[in-house]
């Protein structure tokens, strides 16, 4: 009872550092441009009434992969390591609260603070939606659920790396280069190879687009062969709906665990 | 209440930080924990809070294993470890709120705690931009905020301006009324004399010596004084008093004079000295018995 009273009042004043470091108000502000661009780029290029609904609310479900890994970044990127990096820790760590309630009350505010932002955009593309179609199709609710577990195990990826490193803005391009260019690598490397790269986060995180695919959920090829040229051939996989459920979830738990032991066992040194 | 280390051991690849420490502080009262750079003392004091995990053996404090049980452990211990880092979205007064609800105490008492550091009336401004003074007394502020019955100081008045200092010593010795045990690290050896009753003094990880500053003082006290005057000094008048082994003339109105006998025979020297027309304005122990102690076990060694 205690560990969770203390991990509340943790997450409050977590939370308050968003709001007085103004980190929380700069992304709220980058969702309010991406928005912007969204509707005014399918104003000006398209016209949204002659879409389908699915393909008007895939405009926005887009993003929302970019969109939870900017939140991770910038929520997450430097919670954990920012108390060795800025000695803080002295100050923390020496009272009687166990390191874990520290580890998830600094995740939990995290988790809120980058809701509020998701939220604030999936909110945008429902109405920009039910603008032009009358209604939200029940895939695009299906891809918000999927983008909030997506944040689960991307958020709990990066709290990993903020506890590996002592330096946030080390943890926080680490984390960044490991998801803009290593999943993509090896998603790229399972084409040429053949493999189902099913270890792969992004590859999991598709599911937040796909879902939006066909005329029912699931409605997509899970494996594709194209021929380029006669040398090669490439073999584009996509994972079922359970599946991505399943490694996000999987890379949650992993990095949650992993991340609490270290944490609990992290000197200041 | 009580401190102790049971073959507390911690070691850095082949480096031994601290090696096989076995030590109890116990009662209401102030311990000097005294080395030179490298010696063990931060890190045996962040063994005690939480802050390292040791190698092998235990620091406990009133019972409970730091380790195994470190919020029972900790519950009523206020620490100040190196100087802290701030968080620099909140004053003072929120970060000691923060601390005090994270604490779970019902006791907190933040305006005395800033009151008695002297950063009171800093206590609405963001402490980003404090200087490192100012830091470390909110830090010790935090550290006094739940008036814990134990206080682990390390180097509390690093950092600060000489007036600074001479106020933190002031706040220590203040603290000292409230039946508590604090254990401070220093470098600065009339610090430790000026504040504590006991000293222990470490060096490569190990405990050299744990005595009180009284045994101290028996042990290696200078049988010579300093004396300043009014008016020149004869140095002959001075050689004539029976007690006095000899007499170095330092300046003209000033002799350091070495004599044979205790404070019986110091306080006889003193009216002698009176007597014989010397105008005495200062009359004192040369040298500190707890530096030379610190000379003798540990000599001028940096081990950085």
């Amino acid at each position: 009872m205690s560990d969770l009273r203390q991990m509340i009042i943790m997450s409050r004043y977590h939370f308050k550092n968003y709001i007085r470091s103004r980190r929380i108000y700069i992304i709220l502000l980058i969702t309010v441009i991406v928005i912007a661009l969204i509707v005014s780029i399918n104003a000006y290029f398209g016209n949204p009434s002659f879409e389908t609904p699915k393909n008007t609310a895939n405009n926005f479900a887009s993003f929302s992969e970019i969109l939870v890994v900017l939140t991770a970044l910038f929520f997450g990127g430097d919670a954990i390591s920012s108390e060795f990096q800025n000695k803080t820790g002295y100050l923390l760590f020496p009272n009687p609260i166990k390191r874990h309630v520290i580890y998830w009350g600094k995740f939990v505010a995290s988790i809120v603070a980058s809701s509020l932002v998701l939220i604030l955009y999936f909110i945008s593309g429902a109405i920009y939606t039910a603008y032009f179609h009358g209604k939200v199709p029940s895939e695009y609710i299906y891809s918000v659920m999927y983008s909030f577990i997506f944040l689960l195990s991307l958020m709990a990826f990066t709290y990993l790396f903020s506890t590996f490193f002592k330096n946030g803005a080390v943890s926080i391009t680490i984390v960044a280069i490991i998801y803009f260019f290593v999943f993509n690598i090896i998603n790229g490397l399972s084409q040429v190879a053949g493999v189902e790269p099913w270890f792969s986060l992004t590859y999991g995180a598709s599911i937040i687009t796909l879902v939006l695919r066909g005329s029912y959920i699931g409605d997509y090829p899970h494996k594709q062969i194209i021929h380029a040229g006669n040398a090669m051939t490439l073999t584009v996989y996509n994972p079922y709906i359970w599946e991505g459920i399943a490694i996000m979830f999987v890379y949650f738990i992993a990095s949650a665990i992993l991340g609490t032991v270290i944490f609990a066992r992290k000197e200041m040194k | 209440m009580y401190i102790e280390a049971i073959n507390l051991t911690k070691k850095y690849g082949n480096f031994f930080a601290l090696k096989e420490l076995n030590v109890k502080f116990e009662g209401a009262k102030c311990i000097g924990y005294l080395g030179p750079n490298g010696a063990g003392k931060t890190t045996t004091l962040k063994l005690f809070t939480n802050l390292l995990n040791p190698t092998s053996g235990k620091a406990i404090i009133n019972g409970y294993s730091v380790k195994d049980e470190s919020t029972k452990a900790l519950s009523n211990v206020g620490t100040l470890i190196e100087t802290p880092g701030l968080y620099p979205y909140l004053t003072p007064s929120e970060l000691l709120q923060m601390l005090c609800e994270l604490r779970m105490a019902s006791n907190c008492d933040i305006k005395s705690a800033l009151e008695e550091v002297g950063m009171y009336e800093w206590r609405n401004k963001k402490t980003g931009k404090f200087s490192k003074g100012m830091k470390q007394r909110v830090a010790l502020a935090a550290a006094l905020i739940t008036n814990p019955e134990i206080l682990i100081l390390d180097e509390p008045t690093s950092g600060m301006d000489p007036r600074g200092m001479a106020e933190i010593r002031e706040v220590i010795k203040s603290l000292k009324k409230e039946k508590r045990m604090i254990l401070m690290s220093s470098h600065l050896l009339p610090e430790v004399t000026d504040v504590c009753e006991e000293v222990a003094m470490i060096n490569h990880g190990k405990l050299l010596l744990y005595e009180s500053i009284d045994n101290l003082n028996n042990k290696f006290r200078e049988n010579s004084v300093m004396v300043t005057a009014l008016n020149d000094i004869d140095e002959e008048r001075v050689r004539a008093i029976d007690m006095v082994k000899s007499v170095e003339k330092l300046s003209p109105k000033k002799i350091k004079i070495e004599f044979e006998g205790d404070d019986n025979t110091r306080y006889l020297l003193l009216s002698k000295l009176l007597s014989s027309g010397v105008k005495v304005v200062d009359y004192r122990l040369s040298g500190m018995p707890l530096e030379k102690a610190y000379l003798e076990m540990i000599g001028g060694e940096i081990n950085e």
